[in-house]
């Protein structure tokens, strides 16, 4: 419903979400934990790729993993005695619903924007004291790809209605972009862990020991709860 | 086209609860109702305690003329339950009087429906359990 609105609202067609899936697919392609290791996608696969719940094809939704993921979580002090470089948060925030009481926000006003992101990219852009040139990278919630764009704009990242365009073709989001996402594959392209493993990709892409990794990167995002209530943070090294 | 339902296997029914309780009655009895704030009179959808724009407990049933637009809509290509037959489409619905309702449409194609398309509600007796407020296109 939000995804129809969405494309509505700003004269989307849902082939342009496909890059999101594509780009997911060719950062997991690298990652040998990733479920879709070596098994990237092309655009066409996109197209012909059914039509599950329209406007959503198959390859807009996770599949079900079956997987497991821990962060250890401590001060500065004692991470620098670790033998694992640590990563800081540097910003980190949770967000309640706006205008709506249900997971699924189809009753408020406008449902074709995320206000929970946009709020908790407002905190950790001013706890970190950064803005959004300065990150490196991000891990998105890719759970249902047409997300990707709602959340790139209620993070700032473009303006509003222009996510779709921000990922055509791909390049901005990959390696080598402005904005490269989902680097171990995401929800997508790696496994569904519910953002536990966008969590640990955003710490490999500090230490620099991810698989699809950004050169010299020093400050990524992390987003999660896109259509309810989300939370999201900003890492950076020591 | 409307959903078409598999007699092999129930249908699954609304729970009705305190909240919701007088907006199914309105169903059964073909009326549309929603909860209307006494104290600021905003339409109120789904049924809940209290009102979210000024926090009032009073509140009473009010009669909708039923009309309305499109807001969204999806239409199921593979059935989540073996007592729906996919193809169908679910419709969220904008009443006039400003509240939304998920629902089905009755006798339009999916390929047909459109956001703003104007509709009005019809009422389903599916069983002697169960009846759906469904929307069809006007004019």
């Amino acid at each position: 419903m939000i995804v129809r609105r969405y494309m509505h609202d700003f004269n989307i067609d849902s082939e342009q979400f496909g890059w999101i899936p594509v780009v997911c697919r060719e950062h997991g392609a690298k990652n040998p934990n990733s479920m879709y290791y070596q098994k990237p996608i092309t655009i066409e696969d996109y197209r012909n790729s059914n039509m599950v719940v329209e406007p959503l094809r198959r390859l807009d939704y996770y599949e079900e993993a079956d997987a497991a993921a821990a962060l250890v979580i401590t001060t500065m002090e004692r991470a620098q005695d670790l033998k694992q470089e640590p990563a800081c948060v540097l910003g980190v925030a949770q967000s309640m619903v706006a205008e709506t009481e249900e997971l699924n926000s189809y009753y408020r006003k406008n449902i074709s924007a995320l206000p929970e992101i946009a709020q908790v990219g407002k905190r950790i852009f001013s706890m970190a004291g950064v803005t959004t040139e300065d990150i490196d990278c991000a891990q998105l919630d890719d759970a249902y790809g047409p997300f990707v764009p709602m959340q790139l704009e209620a993070l700032g990242f473009c303006a509003r209605g222009e996510g779709a365009d921000f990922c055509i073709k791909g390049d901005r989001i990959r390696l080598e972009g402005a904005l490269p996402l989902n680097t171990s594959g995401g929800s997508l392209g790696e496994g569904h862990v519910h953002g536990m493993n966008h969590l640990i990709e955003a710490v490999r892409q500090i230490r620099g020991t991810s698989t699809a990794q950004v050169r010299g990167a020093m400050l990524v995002l992390v987003a999660s709860g896109a259509g309810g209530p989300a939370s999201g943070l900003i890492l950076g090294g020591k | 086209m409307s959903v078409a339902y598999n007699p092999e296997h129930p249908i699954p029914v609304p729970p009705i609860l305190w909240d919701n309780k007088g907006f199914w009655e309105g169903i059964k009895r073909h009326e549309l109702v929603f909860q209307r704030c006494k104290q600021c009179g905003m339409w109120l959808h789904p049924p809940r305690p209290g009102c979210p724009k000024c926090r009032s407990f009073e509140k009473e049933w009010a009669h909708s003329k039923g009309r309305g637009t499109i807001y969204s809509w999806v239409t199921y290509r593979d059935s989540p339950h073996p007592s729906f037959k996919a193809p169908y489409s679910v419709v969220l619905v904008e009443l006039d009087e400003g509240v939304r309702l998920v629902s089905n449409m009755i006798d339009v194609r999916p390929e047909d429906i459109y956001i703003g398309m104007p509709v009005e509600v019809v009422f389903d007796d599916i069983s002697e359990n169960l009846t759906l407020p469904k929307f069809r296109k006007v004019g």
